[in-house]
């Protein structure tokens, strides 16, 4: 088979070596394929029909979402959603299709995100090599088997936060991009498409932008191929952005824009990029990201640079900048948080741009490099997924909203009915307040106003959230048991007055494989200490705990400082933390930066017959940064002995 | 003749039922202790481990584990003549089948505060690398079930409560005057104000024979099997945690060990219900299950294969069916349970003695609150 590689890329000559493909390397490209695919797609079904998902994130935070929509809410304006408000509408089609249950929400979550992978990927191939068939497959194939060698796992599975959704519009933009079609289309739906990538994925989305903003600037200076076109697909973006997401959230932007521009961004380092999550506390601590993310991303600046600084006329080399900037530009969440799969995005452009070289321009020797690891280790990662999943696929039993549940979920429903009554049919009248809303709430049908996840609710919506709480005095109340993951300890950290309500008025009434169900009593629990002041310092200490187990609300009077608090992003940079020795939490209380006065209120869960010891520190990147305490006042609460299990802290 | 009218009727004359007619004589003028056997303590409160917890054994139970670690310091300062703290308790965790890792042990009793240090290299070299993750010295004591008979007898004495040996109740009825009225296994009637059945494997019994709703609970015929260590072994207790393994350490009240088995103790099991009255079976017909117990841990400690069998102990352990899907303990407080005043107590280890007594004290101090 003889390739013709394309004349021509966005109108300009590009150099082209014909060669020969072969039928068996064709149809060992198409059977590794259909394999890589059939493995996924068979994994995610056994996942979605025995359900053993998290009770915290992933399934819940979709499936509340489309039930949402379902009943006829608006993302964006009657709730928020996390990721991006068009996330719950590319799934939404498949959950009506399917039955509307958290079966059909688990199939659609577990099959959107490779179909888009593949999908994404097969259309910028298709794109890439002037739409030869050949290549495409052989392109989608390699592009498929090598993503779990470098560590993509996560973008063609769901996950645990739709990384691979919220990073597909990019790529559909640069196939855009990439296209024959004139630079009036390509800069109207190029910017249709880049308003969409933040409507789908608000930080990926937002990356893609910024990379147009200053590709645009850098392209027109420095007399670029596609200058124009990048520049006039900016500025459609911009325009495009309020007109789509008016769409969606029928005409009322402002709540999805407050929140995705003003909330998300002031709670993104010192909220989300706190202990237990690893945050860059130095230039060291940058190695965790792991090896892959580390070479991919020296790769990618390697290339960047390269483009940066030859100029070259060809317009491929140009999208390959952009996809280089979007991606490098994608890792600065590693300012945040140090997660293992935040370079997946930069991976992927970087498969994409380097397959393009090799694939539609017939480098044969880097192809067949590239393709043994493909070949080699291709399969191995949904081979093991499926294996793992495997009695998934032959186990029978009861359904509850579609799916079989795994034993630790039927226990965890049963606890709950046993405490609550039965679930099903209860509708809003569910006397449930869960920190995660979840199953509970889907088998009751219930549509509660507020956040579903108390993670959600940032900003003053934090605040908003717990008046909410103490006006509704739900009878029951479900929080995460601090045995099941240390980010309840995390939560409490963040949102201590929440919980100092529900130890007011509640006690334990069961608890379950992933949570505490509280009841509220007849009369308040025990009252707080009347407030103490204590002598402030950088290290301070608490009275010693008693016999039993107490905990002691503290309110920290503070100051922080950073040498780069007027810079944009990297003020944020500095952790400024409150570490704990001698009591039962285990997590460090993160406090939000406070260039002025700032005042911040947290639990300490006493250890019996031992004194608590307190010390404020600054961690981070940043160079000079401090904190000061200035005022100290205490709160000690009885737990009761119904209340125990609240301080299991730090045994998960 | 016999005083038939008391403020307060404890039935069951264990480690719980002492301890409770002495807190209720605190509070009335008259309480009477039933107890069916010749003595007191010799059933559940004699045939069992007789460790005195710290918490140790429920790495995976943080609730259980803290009552331990709270209640400890106070049953040895109210016990400390009862118990043997001469020995140094190690426990070990299992390379393969157990439910906690080294790690994970030692994270969950640090950040309790409760004392755990690696083990001494002589004492490692007991276990079988292979076998065993890791070993733990921690700080955990054996009581003495004759000490504890002694001391709690002559305290009843000297608070006049009185005591019947060899007399158990065999059904309680109300009586029109609010009263209880218990019929008692030789013939005689007395009546309470209040009666507290403590009869840990026997409460369903009375409940049943006095029509009451029963309690969700499964018996077990367990084995204590009491030996005479190995040398190595002397002065030591050993527990390899956290699944289907064994434990041996002393055994005060016949100064010898003993030996448990989490495979091999329990020999049958049988619950309650509505249907089928509750039977144990006789102990005397049972076999031993030592020889399985012991070939077992040799396998983790080698030297206890030289272990010489003493006899064993049969009696019924009982735990609420609540707790066996997690390793939570049985305390079991049921107030008015089917008939005004009428009390259900429980507990499966000695020092949730504490937990009970904190609850009745509540309910004392709500009471006198109510009154005043």
């Amino acid at each position: 088979m003889s390739i013709a590689s394309p004349a021509r890329k966005g109108g300009i000559e590009v150099a082209s070596r014909p060669q020969t493909m072969s039928h068996p390397l064709l149809w060992s490209a198409a059977c590794l394929l259909a394999a890589w695919i059939v493995l996924v797609f068979l994994s995610g079904w056994a996942e979605a029909r025995v359900f053993s998902g998290s009770p915290v994130d992933g399934p819940f935070q979709l499936v509340n979402a489309l039930r949402r929509l379902h009943a006829g809410q608006r993302a964006g304006t009657d709730f928020p959603f996390f990721h991006g408000v068009g996330v719950p509408w590319l799934h939404y089609p498949g959950f009506v299709l399917l039955g509307a249950n958290l079966w059909a929400s688990e199939l659609t979550r577990q099959w959107l995100s490779p179909v888009l992978y593949l999908g994404s990927m097969s259309v910028f191939a298709w794109v890439a090599t002037s739409g030869d068939r050949r290549k495409t497959i052989v392109f989608v194939a390699l592009g498929a088997l090598l993503s779990c060698p470098l560590g993509l796992r996560e973008l063609y599975t769901p996950g645990n936060s739709l990384l691979g959704i919220r990073s597909t519009m990019p790529v559909f933009f640069f196939a855009v991009l990439l296209t024959r079609w004139g630079a009036a289309i390509k800069i109207a739906l190029g910017g249709v498409v880049a308003a969409l990538a933040w409507i789908c994925g608000t930080d990926q989305g937002l990356m893609l932008i910024a990379a147009c903003a200053f590709g645009g600037v850098f392209l027109l200076v420095t007399r670029r191929p596609l200058r124009g076109i990048v520049a006039g697909a900016f500025l459609t973006a911009c325009l495009a952005l309020v007109p789509i997401l008016a769409l969606i959230t029928g005409a009322n932007v402002k709540p999805a824009l407050r929140y995705a521009f003003i909330d998300l961004p002031q709670d993104q380092f010192w909220f989300f990029g706190a202990p237990p999550n690893s945050f860059p506390s130095d230039i060291w601590s940058l190695r965790f990201v792991g090896v892959r993310a580390i070479t991919v991303i020296a790769i990618s600046v390697a290339v960047w640079l390269a483009l940066f600084l030859r100029p070259s006329k060809r317009p491929d080399f140009t999208v390959v900048f952009l996809m280089l900037t979007t991606g490098l530009l994608a890792c600065l969440s590693y300012l945040g948080l140090l997660s293992a799969s935040y370079f997946a995005p930069l991976g992927r452009l970087l498969l994409l741009g380097t397959l393009m070289w090799a694939v539609s321009e017939s480098h044969p020797g880097w192809l067949i490099l590239i393709s043994i690891p493909g070949v080699a280790l291709g399969l191995i990662g949904p081979a093991s997924d499926l294996w793992k999943r495997r009695e998934k696929l032959f186990e029978t039993g009861p359904m509850v909203s579609g799916c079989i549940l795994a034993p630790e979920w039927k226990e965890h429903l049963k606890k709950i009915e046993d405490a609550v009554g039965p679930l099903s049919g209860r509708g809003n009248e569910l006397p449930l307040w869960s920190t995660y809303r979840g199953l509970p709430e889907a088998i009751a049908g219930a549509i509660l106003p507020g956040e579903d996840y108390l993670i959600h609710a940032l900003g003053p919506e934090r605040q908003s959230y717990i008046e909410r709480f103490r006006n509704t005095k739900p009878q029951f109340v479900q929080t995460i048991r601090p045995e099941y993951t240390n980010y309840e300890e995390w939560l409490r950290n963040s949102t201590w007055p929440f919980y100092r309500e529900l130890l007011a008025h509640y006690e334990i009434a069961t608890v379950t494989p992933f949570s505490l169900i509280w009841k509220r009593t007849p009369e308040p629990g025990g009252d707080e200490s009347p407030a103490s002041s204590i002598v402030p310092g950088k290290t301070f200490s608490l009275p010693p705990g008693g016999e039993q187990p107490d905990v002691v609300t503290v309110e920290v009077e503070y100051q922080t400082t950073s040498s780069l608090r007027l810079v944009p992003l990297f003020k944020s940079l500095p952790r400024y933390l409150i570490q704990f020795r001698g009591t039962l939490n285990t997590v460090p209380v993160s406090l939000p930066p406070a260039p002025n006065r700032g005042r911040f209120v947290f639990g300490v869960l006493r250890r019996p017959r031992t004194i608590p010891v307190l010390r404020a520190e600054s961690e981070g990147l940043a160079p000079g940064a401090a904190v000061e305490i200035r005022a100290v006042t205490i709160q000690p609460r009885q737990l009761a002995l119904g209340q125990m299990q609240f301080a299991a802290a730090g045994a998960h | 003749m016999k005083r038939t009218d008391y403020d307060a009727v404890v039935i069951g004359g264990g480690f719980y039922g002492c301890t409770i007619a002495l807190f209720l004589r605190e509070h009335f003028g008259s309480v009477l202790l039933l107890e069916r056997e010749k003595d007191l303590l010799t059933r559940a409160s004699l045939v069992n481990q007789a460790r005195v917890h710290n918490g140790y054994h429920y790495p995976r139970s943080f609730v259980t584990a803290l009552r331990s670690f709270v209640n400890f310091p106070q049953f040895v300062k109210d016990y400390g003549d009862c118990l043997d703290s001469s020995f140094e308790q190690y426990y070990a965790i299992a390379a393969a089948q157990s439910k906690t890792n080294a790690l994970q042990f030692l994270r969950v009793f640090s950040n309790l505060g409760i004392p755990v240090r690696p083990a001494r290299a002589a004492v490692k070299r007991l276990f079988s690398r292979g076998l065993v993750e890791d070993v733990f010295l921690t700080t955990e004591y054996a009581f003495d079930a004759v000490g504890l008979r002694r001391r709690l007898s002559f305290e009843m004495e000297r608070a006049r409560i009185e005591v019947r040996l060899g007399c158990g109740a065999e059904k309680v009825v109300p009586r029109p005057s609010g009263q209880l009225e218990l019929d008692l296994d030789n013939g005689a009637a007395v009546c309470a104000r209040r009666v507290y059945n403590c009869t840990y494997s026997g409460i369903n019994r009375l409940l049943r024979s006095s029509g009451l709703p029963l309690l969700p609970m499964k018996h077990e015929l367990a084995e204590i099997a009491l030996v005479q260590p190995p040398p190595e072994i002397e002065g030591l207790g050993i527990t390899v945690m956290d699944g289907p393994f064994f434990s041996t350490m002393p055994f005060p009240a016949r100064s010898m060990y003993s030996f448990s088995h989490v495979r091999y103790t329990p020999h049958t099991s049988w619950r309650d219900d509505d249907s089928q009255p509750a039977a144990a079976p006789a102990p005397d017909a049972v076999r031993t299950n030592f020889p399985f117990m012991l070939r077992d841990a040799a396998r983790y400690v080698p030297c206890l294969k030289d272990t010489l069998y003493a006899g064993s102990l049969f009696d019924t352990k009982t735990v609420l069916l609540k707790n066996e899907s997690n390793d939570g303990r049985p305390i079991l407080f049921r107030e008015h349970h089917g008939l005004e005043n009428l009390y259900v107590i429980m507990g499966g280890k000695i020092d949730n003695i504490y937990d009970i007594l904190h609850i009745l004290e509540g309910r004392q101090a709500r009471a006198t609150g109510a009154v005043q």
